[in-house]
């Protein structure tokens, strides 16, 4: 039926079913601000509109119900403000605000926080910070923890009420509103802005760096522009003539063969174009882990079998005209079951005569993975004299540690496109962290030569890991070859947590040799880790567990010199959804054991947690213990670790969350209500930068005719601001502003190669690339305008020539802009297009480091948690765009706040799931948030030209140890299992009470 | 599916449409329950947004409200007590309380709606057409839900109590409660505590005159049994504890 809606002030006529959504009207009808999270009660809120100015989930009305109101769309909100001879409304004061404040990371939620605020503002012109976070509340973001769209809907209603949208937020200015921490020894050239909250965090310096034009200046993201108007950047915002909708059918048990499968009344539906089961395409082993070649674990998975693993496992795929067609066609395929024994607890996993998931003769084994046992994967890493040192130890110190499967809870859902182009060659347009992975991987399983695939990756709804995976581009590209035509498979949300991956479940035993007092003599970790049906990430995941967390406390005296550490692991199937790559990468799971067992041992002995801890820290100069023994990537080669910020970090950490006049106060602890107790807690980590010896990643440069250069990158921004960051770098070796450079990123034909987006690599590994390729690109400019200002008299050679402000320079003052080196290169004089590529791959991982601190208040009689204020000080070496950064660390810390307080994915005895929604499985919302603090400690890295270390992960690993900490210092309650959940801190605080 | 969807003008279209059985129709007042909902049948919605359904109005201490009032007019309006407001305010976002009615927050409620808490502790009654039945939320809930003469929702009104407490446990400040309890006092002296768990519908512990009621009726509370979301051990423990919190605050 024809119905008439008024969208943005223009009534058209659309053409709709009785049970089509308005989102689903809108994005057809071009409006693709609106995004879809796959919820199905409107938990996301990426699908926002304004009906009659207020804002609602366009996925939760019927497009019908909305004719005779008036529907607002970001597509009226402003403009890009360059529209050629059309002079541009310009964007709005609070889409600038949102790119000029760092409130945009991944974008995908962009849109609908930007009209949740115009609401807002538009009725209340000057809303107090409370009133803002309970109109983001509908709005779930997975990338900012809200405080950057909270500080830039107050900036934009500041410059709203002066009337000064478009000149406000110089970034340059001072900074008046942040209080003194002790010893301040920044140079002040990062600032602040003049609401209640500061966009730009604190840098501290620890070693005074080169000064840079570009790098370590809070420029606007790249896509910020873009993304604050809802720009269709994202892989479903895509339309293609005949695209088919396809739909995977999910298997009821856990586990079972499919005795009868039969399609047939399923392909006779009318709109249906293909069904596939196990029968119809090749049976490939693959491993679906995006990871470089040899994956690192075994090969394990089809991508349709005869037997199914977990109850969301594979059995089907169906391509059809609509998704009402493709959902009654997997309604309608029968599918005959024989029903296996389950194995739900992987603690049976290894036992004779559990069920056995993997006996099919394709599997291809990877180390020491053994499916005559359920093992993926097995760790037996003694660095020094483990036992020894157990004896020399005063006190031995055991305790078990247990940490919950989570997901990763990207807002944009898995999405793939696929079709054939006029070449036959077969377009993998995809969500996906890993572009070049995906087509190595899938040329195989599709009997496809890599040469006639093309992966295109647009921007990304966030990813933390999860599209680290080959999750449903296989499914869509068989589709396609199956039909001919293009196919587009999106999860929804239950599909998500059932049919997706997750972050590895561990349990986790600590056994600790300590002097009396406080070294150190040997630590143990003996970790039994969950990976669900597949074995994707078993071995790399789990690895880390150990080589990051266990690598910190190396003891002190001769044990420093020494230290005595071990680490097992056993990596186990099990008949649950696999586990696979989520930030942190199994490290977050390793330092909540190391940290709630170092308190307990600190306090054990009555000594100060904080001091016992950096009295056994790694130092600088100090060896990596574990880069003799283990590496995730090549053979291990030892790796001296030249910068620690560490104690820096703990100096400013304690003091920004007022340690000293909290811990040991017991006034403090004592709140208007007895039953309610504060407490505050710490945890110090380190992470990595990059896999040594493996992560390679690559970028070419090209100068075009007006002075501006294109910067083609493989790398994969999923939301962090690696673009931006590594067209920093670029501007910074090539003397532009970044606006001169135009970054693309990514695309297998025309990006050179880049391993993808993960291990905290990019600005790591990719800028070392930028870097290297800029620097070609700046010789070559460098020739051509020394040609150019050389007259008879003089002649100028390369060395004098200085590239800054679009300018090459001799030391005369004369110069010539780049604009005219362009000209000259394409046009004039010897003519050669100016470009260079390079690549890059580093020997070497230096760890950032981080104090994070957190405080809490308890109810001890229920057992509830609320956390009030988390800290995290950070040594991640030149922090190249201070605001950028601080959203990973804002971000990262509250995704590891639900890891510690209410994030968790359980299953029944039938291992059927019990959390399938954003109701069930909370994520934080903006009007829940504690205080978020970040303090940057700079180092300066000799291992990389301008001195970074990752910052993307590590703020997921103290968040959680330091609420535990925390909590054990509000009421005694050992904590030993996360998430603290309400029952688990009573049944905690019942055992104190025996 | 959604097969047909009317807008009716008047009460009596709509009660024509809905007294329907093929396709089965049924009303959609805000739709944030029903627009993604799989149907196994063809279903018919028949939208009130029409009707006239959503007056509020305070006379005396009888607070009523329009079934298809949205709960953010609820928010806004001054005749709201603050029992209420509060607990639309921390059930719902901003986005949902657009949208969602009073009523299908009703038709929906769960364990974890703090709404149909405090509305069940102050006695709420509901008014359905055809016939004008009026019936309290507490036996709707008992033995309405699945009868087919409850067709229409058309208002719902309350005595407003002295006043309406809530306690709860829940995992984060914005969570659904575990757990809660729930007190409504009327200066009459009469006394309603209502308790619920996240996972099943909440449940009127006592209604008298008095704490000692209060406290008998905790005496008698059946064996809870153990959810996904808590075990029956917390809940039997922790719902006393609120409970405690409701009846002696200065302790």
């Amino acid at each position: 039926m024809q119905i008439e809606l008024t969208i943005n002030g223009i009534t058209i006529v659309c053409e709709v079913t009785a049970s089509s959504t308005l989102l689903d009207v809108l994005r057809k009808q071009g409006y693709f601000g609106a995004k879809f999270g796959g919820c199905q009660f409107g938990e996301c809120g990426s699908c926002s509109i304004l009906l009659d100015g207020k804002p609602i989930n366009s996925c939760s009305m019927l497009a019908l119900q909305a004719a005779g109101h008036s529907i607002t769309t970001i597509e009226a909100e402003g403009e890009h403000p360059e529209k050629g001879w059309r002079e541009s409304i310009g964007l709005s004061a609070l889409q600038l605000a949102f790119a000029r404040s760092g409130a945009i990371q991944c974008g995908y939620c962009t849109p609908a926080m930007i009209l949740a605020a115009k609401a807002l503002l538009d009725g209340n012109p000057a809303p107090s910070e409370t009133q803002v976070r309970q109109a983001l509340a509908p709005i779930l973001c997975r990338c900012t923890g809200y405080l950057k769209p909270v500080q830039a809907i107050l900036l934009a209603a500041d410059m709203i009420r002066q009337n000064q949208a478009g000149e406000f937020l110089d970034l340059s200015t001072g900074d008046t509103s942040i209080p003194s921490l002790p010893d301040q020894d920044n140079d002040d050239q990062n600032s602040d802005v003049s609401t209640l909250t500061k966009v730009i965090p604190q840098v501290k310096l620890v070693q005074k760096p080169s000064k840079f034009e570009r790098v370590g200046k809070p420029e606007v993201k790249v896509d910020a522009y873009k993304l604050a108007q809802g720009k269709p950047a994202f892989t479903d915002d895509f339309e293609m003539r005949g695209m088919l909708i396809g739909k995977i059918l999910h298997s009821p048990v856990a586990h079972a063969r499919i005795k009868r499968i039969d399609a047939s009344k399923a392909q006779s539906l009318e709109g249906v174009a293909a069904v596939l089961t196990w029968q119809d395409i090749p049976r490939v082993v693959y491993s679906s882990a995006g990871q470089s070649d040899p994956i690192p674990g075994p090969l394990d998975m089809f991508s349709l079998d005869h037997k199914v693993r977990f109850i969301g496992d594979r059995v089907a795929f169906v391509a059809a005209e609509t998704e009402e067609i493709a959902n009654r066609a997997l309604a309608l395929i029968e599918v005959e079951y024989e029903e296996l024994p389950v194995l739900i607890d992987p603690e049976f996993a290894m036992r004779e005569n559990a069920p056995l998931l993997h006996d099919e003769p394709e599997y291809v084994n990877f180390a020491n993975s053994d499916p005559s046992r359920n093992l993926a994967a097995e760790i037996r890493i003694d660095i020094g004299s483990v036992d020894k040192g157990f004896e020399e130890a005063d006190q031995i110190f055991e305790a078990d540690y247990g940490v919950p499967k989570v997901q990763q809870s990207h807002i944009e859902p898995h999405v793939t496109i696929t079709y054939w182009d006029e070449d036959d060659r077969l377009v993998i347009r995809t969500s996906t962290q890993v572009p070049f992975h995906i087509r190595r991987i899938l040329s195989p399983v599709l009997k496809l030569p890599a040469k006639r695939i093309r992966v295109i990756k647009p921007r990304i709804g966030g990813g933390f890991g999860g599209k680290q995976e080959v999750l449903i581009e296989d499914v869509a590209a068989h589709l396609t070859i199956a039909t001919g035509r293009p196919v587009r498979v999106m999860l929804d949300r239950n599909e998500e947590f059932t049919a997706s991956r997750a972050r590895h479940p561990m349990k986790i035993h600590m056994k600790t040799g300590v002097k009396n007092d406080g070294t150190i003599t040997a630590n143990e970790m003996v970790v039994l880790s969950d990976t669900g049906a597949y074995g994707c990430h078993a071995l790399t995941v789990t690895g880390n567990t150990g080589h990051k967390s266990m690598a910190l406390y190396v003891g002190d005296g001769i044990y420093r010199q020494s230290p005595n550490i071990r680490f097992y692991a056993d990596i186990v199937y099990t008949n649950t959804p696999p586990a696979g790559a989520f930030r942190g990468y199994g490290v977050p799971q390793g330092y909540w054991a190391v940290e709630r067992h170092m308190e307990k041992i600190a306090r054990s002995l009555k000594l100060d947690p904080i001091e016992f801890r950096i009295k056994n820290a790694l130092r600088s100069g100090e060896l990596h213990p574990f880069s003799t023994s283990w590496s995730e990537g090549r053979e291990p080669k030892p790796e001296i670790i030249h910068t620690v910020g560490l104690e820096e970090c703990v100096r400013q950490g304690r003091a920004a969350i007022g340690w000293d006049e909290k811990f040991n106060q017991a006034e403090w602890h004592k709140t208007s209500k007895p039953y309610l107790r504060r407490g505050i807690g710490a945890a110090f980590v380190m992470q990595g930068t990059a896999i040594p010896y493996l992560d390679m990643g690559a970028a070419s440069i090209k100068m075009n005719d007006d002075g501006s250069f294109n910067l083609l990158i493989g790398a994969t921004d999923l939301g962090t601001g690696s673009d931006t960051v590594l067209g920093q770098m670029a501007a910074e070796v090539l003397g532009v502003n970044l606006d001169d450079i135009i970054v693309y990123s990514s695309d297998t034909d025309f990006t050179p190669f880049d391993k993808g987006a993960y291990a905290s690599s990019t600005t790591y590994i990719s800028g070392g690339a930028v870097v290297e390729a800029a620097k070609k690109v700046a010789e070559r400019i460098r020739l051509r305008a020394a040609a150019m200002l050389s007259t008879a008299d003089r002649k100028i050679s390369t060395e004098e020539i200085v590239l800054k402000d679009g300018k090459a320079s001799c030391s005369t003052g004369q110069f010539v802009t780049l604009a005219d080196i362009a000209l000259n290169s394409l046009h004039h004089a010897n003519q050669e297009q100016i470009m260079a590529t390079a690549s890059y791959m580093s020997p070497v991982s230096p760890p950032p480091f981080a104090a994070q601190f957190a405080e809490v208040e308890v109810d001890t009689q229920t057992g509830q948690v609320t956390v009030k204020k988390l800290v995290m000080a950070v040594d991640s070496g030149v922090i190249v765009n201070p605001v950028t950064a601080s959203g990973q660390i804002e971000g990262g810390m509250t995704q590891a706040l639900g890891y510690a307080i209410c994030e968790e994915m359980r299953y029944d005895e039938n291992g059927e799931a019990l959390e399938k929604d954003w109701i069930d499985y909370h994520i934080f919302r903006a009007d829940e948030m504690p205080e978020l603090e970040t303090i940057f400690i700079e180092t300066f890295e000799p291992s990389h030209p301008f001195g970074v270390k990752a910052v993307a992960e590590i703020p997921m690993d103290g968040v959680a140890p330091a609420v535990g900490n925390a909590i054990l210092d509000a009421c005694g309650a050992e904590v030993d299992e996360i998430p603290a959940t309400p029952e688990r801190v009573w049944k905690a605080l019942k055992r104190i009470k025996g | 599916m959604i097969q047909e969807y009317h807008r009716p003008d008047s009460l009596e279209d709509a009660l024509r449409l809905l007294s329907r059985t093929a396709p089965k129709s049924i009303p959609l007042g805000g739709g944030s329950g029903i627009s993604q909902t799989k149907f196994t049948q063809p279903i018919a919605v028949i939208d009130l947004q029409n009707i006239k359904l959503n007056q509020m109005d305070r006379r005396g201490s009888i607070v009523a409200i329009g079934s298809t009032a949205r709960l953010q007019s609820i928010v806004e309006w001054d005749g709201t007590p603050a029992f209420l407001r509060e607990a639309v305010l921390n059930d719902t976002n901003a986005n949902q309380r657009n949208v969602a009615t009073i009523g299908g927050s009703l038709i929906r409620l769960t364990g974890k709606s703090r709404i149909a808490s405090v509305l069940l502790a102050a006695d709420c009654r509901l008014v359905w057409e055809p016939g004008g039945l009026d019936i309290s939320l507490g036996d709707w809930i008992a033995v309405g839900r699945t009868s087919s003469q409850f067709r229409l929702m058309t208002s719902v009104y309350f005595d407003n109590p002295q006043s309406v407490q809530l306690e709860a446990a829940s995992q984060t400040p914005g969570g659904f409660p575990l757990v809660s309890a729930c007190m409504a006092k009327w200066k009459s002296g009469r006394v309603r505590l209502v308790t619920a768990e996240a996972s099943s519908l909440p449940e009127l512990l006592c209604d008298g005159k008095g704490i000692e009621n209060i406290k008998n009726a905790i005496n008698a509370r059946s064996h809870t049994l153990s959810s996904k979301y808590s075990s029956s051990c917390y809940q039997e423990e922790v719902i006393s504890t609120l409970i405690q919190r409701l009846i002696e605050p200065e302790n």
